[in-house]
């Protein structure tokens, strides 16, 4: 195919016709896939960690463990939370620059920031709730066992999550290098 | 420019931003996503909008910038359908249609940003637009196109 073969095939391309109501819904933050979803899971959340917050005191004898366990516990639950609003701002504004490039080195620069926080608050969250539910507790094998795999799980989500963003960096570190 | 402005404004260049759907996309429901997404983020950016720059050229940098920062959904199980409901009721010529799936597939396999460039190429922007656009130097704009071109011949013959 010859080049302007190929851009009269391209020029002919027809495409479908989106009605303006429907483009005008597609304004709305409440209609958009993305932030629609980070906003449930968020609710979700929050009231889930409320109850959770509301009666754990009670229930699982905070009151006979240290003051430090008890904030690293609620700092475990507020950091995804707060990772979670990130993520949100960060799904709502996509544009950072005056062309591709710069914004692409902007949104880059961000989303490196909250790939770490990504993977921090996932690693505090999961050690927080470890730390409350074994502090005070008498080993025996079995625990140790129980500890160990636990803390293997943890591992394994820490590199699957860890290679998730590192792929997810890679492609854009590429694409800006393209555009150098 | 207000609301009802930009409405006729998206309703005006759709075809643009469905070809880039098309282009970064494989699914018809990740485009769909990808169409809302950039129209999304062209009513959150018209504020930035300057006039000194053309709608065409803004919508372009705000469309492509879109699709390259999205991240893709996992790959979504082939789905059949007794009819493609987006198509356009018009329907090309079998040979044209043909030509269009071959184009489509070779430009699929390059790289986020050649398709960007190429893209804006195709769409008959200057070397000076397509710079502007991108944030490349207009020089590196033509060196890029000749290889671009030269992938696009050997994926079309393979």
């Amino acid at each position: 195919m010859e080049f302007n073969e190929m851009k009269s095939t391209w020029n002919a391309v027809r495409t479908p016709t989106i009605p303006s109501t429907e483009i005008q819904a597609m304004l709305s933050e409440n209609k958009h896939p993305v932030l629609k979803g980070i906003r449930k899971q968020l609710t979700i959340e929050i009231i889930g960690w409320c109850i959770f917050l509301s009666c754990y005191y009670t229930m699982f004898d905070a009151n006979l463990k240290p003051l430090w366990i008890n904030i690293l516990l609620v700092l475990s639950i507020l950091l995804p939370l707060i990772h979670n609003l990130m993520g949100y701002r960060l799904a709502k504004y996509l544009v950072h620059g005056a062309n591709i490039r710069e914004s692409l080195k902007n949104y880059l620069s961000k989303i490196k920031i909250y790939a770490i926080i990504s993977i921090v608050s996932r690693q505090i969250y999961l050690a927080g709730f470890l730390l409350f539910f074994t502090y005070g507790l008498r080993f025996n094998t079995s625990r140790y066992v129980l500890l160990a795999v636990i803390g293997l799980i943890f591992l394994v989500q820490l590199w699957l999550l860890s290679r998730l963003w590192a792929k997810r960096l890679k492609n854009l570190v590429n694409t800006i290098a393209i555009f150098r | 420019m207000d609301q009802t402005q930009f409405l006729t404004c998206i309703e005006e260049y759709q075809g643009i931003i469905h070809k880039i759907c098309r282009l970064y996309r494989d699914t018809r429901e990740d485009r769909e996503d990808l169409f809302q997404e950039i129209t999304f983020q062209l009513w959150k950016s018209l504020p930035a909008f300057k006039n000194e720059a053309k709608i065409s050229t803004w919508i372009y940098r705000i469309a492509l910038n879109t699709a390259i920062a999205t991240f893709r959904k996992k790959k979504h199980a082939i789905e059949y359908r007794p009819v493609l409901p987006d198509l356009p009721e018009e329907q090309p010529s079998e040979e044209l249609a043909l030509r269009q799936e071959r184009l489509f597939a070779a430009l699929k396999q390059l790289d986020d940003a050649d398709k960007a460039i190429i893209t804006l190429y195709f769409e008959e922007l200057s070397y000076q637009q397509i710079a502007a656009i991108t944030g490349i130097s207009e020089n590196y704009v033509g060196v890029k196109l000749n290889r671009i071109k030269i992938k696009i011949q050997k994926l079309l013959i393979q």
